[in-house]
């Protein structure tokens, strides 16, 4: 019994890989609209409080938002390096490429809990509601952090299903079932990653330089 | 039927070893850009600094999609796909915008007389 090189419903591995990359697209053009939507109430909310907008990027924590961004940077070369090597042949440089990425993703998080305790500890929670608020009662203030958590806790929950996705896609390049013929899966959950980092590119300036 | 579907001819991988240089140089200049993000950001540039940060985002943006996510070798349809999520995303925000923009204020409430309703 030979084994399949394609699903069935496909007229060849081509034609399978071009509607696995069509499909992923398409996935990512609604995310994209997803955090559209809360860049545009960023926008309108920094409009009408300036002031106030400007006061939460200055409490914001700045240091610990920059390592953030270099580090999901790196891991986004490092998954692209992951599919290069795949397509390359040398499947297990490339799972060694995507065990990093996952390492790098999760040091992300880690980072971005000690951030989220840091907030806590100052009185600062969602909804405007804490200690934080009650000696601060600006209401551009209030909508900041909200808008905040929001934001960053949906690019982190998609961060976690990254983590998810990835780790899975090493055990498959590990146990040789994703190799240079069926790179597209690995370039389709390389494409992910690649969207979350595209995000943060974004997040980074609005919450905590500018 | 088959005679119907579009036939896929996958891009041409490029050189393996001119791709992977690619890729570290790529991600070398996005760290080089977070830099000047992170430096820029301690200037006292006033209402230019978040255009300028943004500049530089878009450059990190771009850098990604189509040195990352290969996004010039994409079929037409797939490109279709994307171009019109951003069509999308152009729309709310330039009517967000829009209305933002041009909302009247409410007005004012009629000055209350001196005195009035006052209390003694």
């Amino acid at each position: 019994m030979t084994e399949l090189t394609h699903a069935a419903h496909f007229e060849s591995r081509a034609t399978q890989a071009h509607a696995a990359r069509f499909g992923m697209w398409v996935f990512l053009s609604s995310e994209l609209l997803l955090f559209a939507g809360l860049f545009a109430l960023y926008a309108a909310g920094r409009v009408a409080h300036p002031e106030a907008f400007h006061a939460g990027i200055a409490r914001s924590t700045k240091s610990i938002g920059s390592i953030n961004t270099a580090i999901l940077l790196c891991s986004s070369t490092s998954v692209a390096l992951a599919v290069e090597l795949v397509k390359k042949g040398n499947q297990r440089l490339s799972a060694g490429a995507l065990v990093l990425t996952v390492l790098l993703g999760a040091t992300f998080l880690a980072l971005k809990l000690t951030e989220y305790a840091e907030h806590f500890r100052a009185g600062i929670f969602p909804g405007g509601s804490g200690p934080f608020f009650v000696q601060h009662p600006a209401p551009g203030l209030a909508l900041f952090w909200t808008l905040y958590f929001v934001t960053t806790g949906l690019h982190a929950v998609h961060v976690t299903v990254g983590l998810l996705l990835l780790g899975l896609t090493a055990r498959r390049v590990i146990q040789g079932r994703i190799d240079s013929t069926r790179a597209y899966s690995l370039h389709n959950a390389a494409l992910y990653w690649h969207l979350i980092d595209l995000v943060w590119i974004f997040l980074w300036p609005l919450y905590y330089l500018s | 039927m088959a005679a119907l579907l579009p036939v896929v001819t996958p891009p041409r991988p490029p050189a393996e070893s001119h791709a992977l240089s690619r890729v570290v140089l790529a991600g070398a200049f996005l760290l080089a850009l977070a830099a000047l993000s992170y430096g820029v950001s301690f200037l006292q540039l006033g209402r230019f600094n978040l255009p300028l940060s943004l500049a530089i985002a878009m450059a990190k943006a771009l850098t990604v999609l189509f040195l990352f996510m290969d996004f010039g070798s994409l079929s037409a349809s797939a490109k279709l796909a994307a171009g019109s999520a951003l069509l999308m995303v152009a729309l709310l925000i330039g009517l967000m915008a829009a209305d933002v923009a041009t909302r009247e204020q409410a007005p004012l409430p009629p000055p209350r007389a001196v005195g009035a309703g006052s209390v003694h």
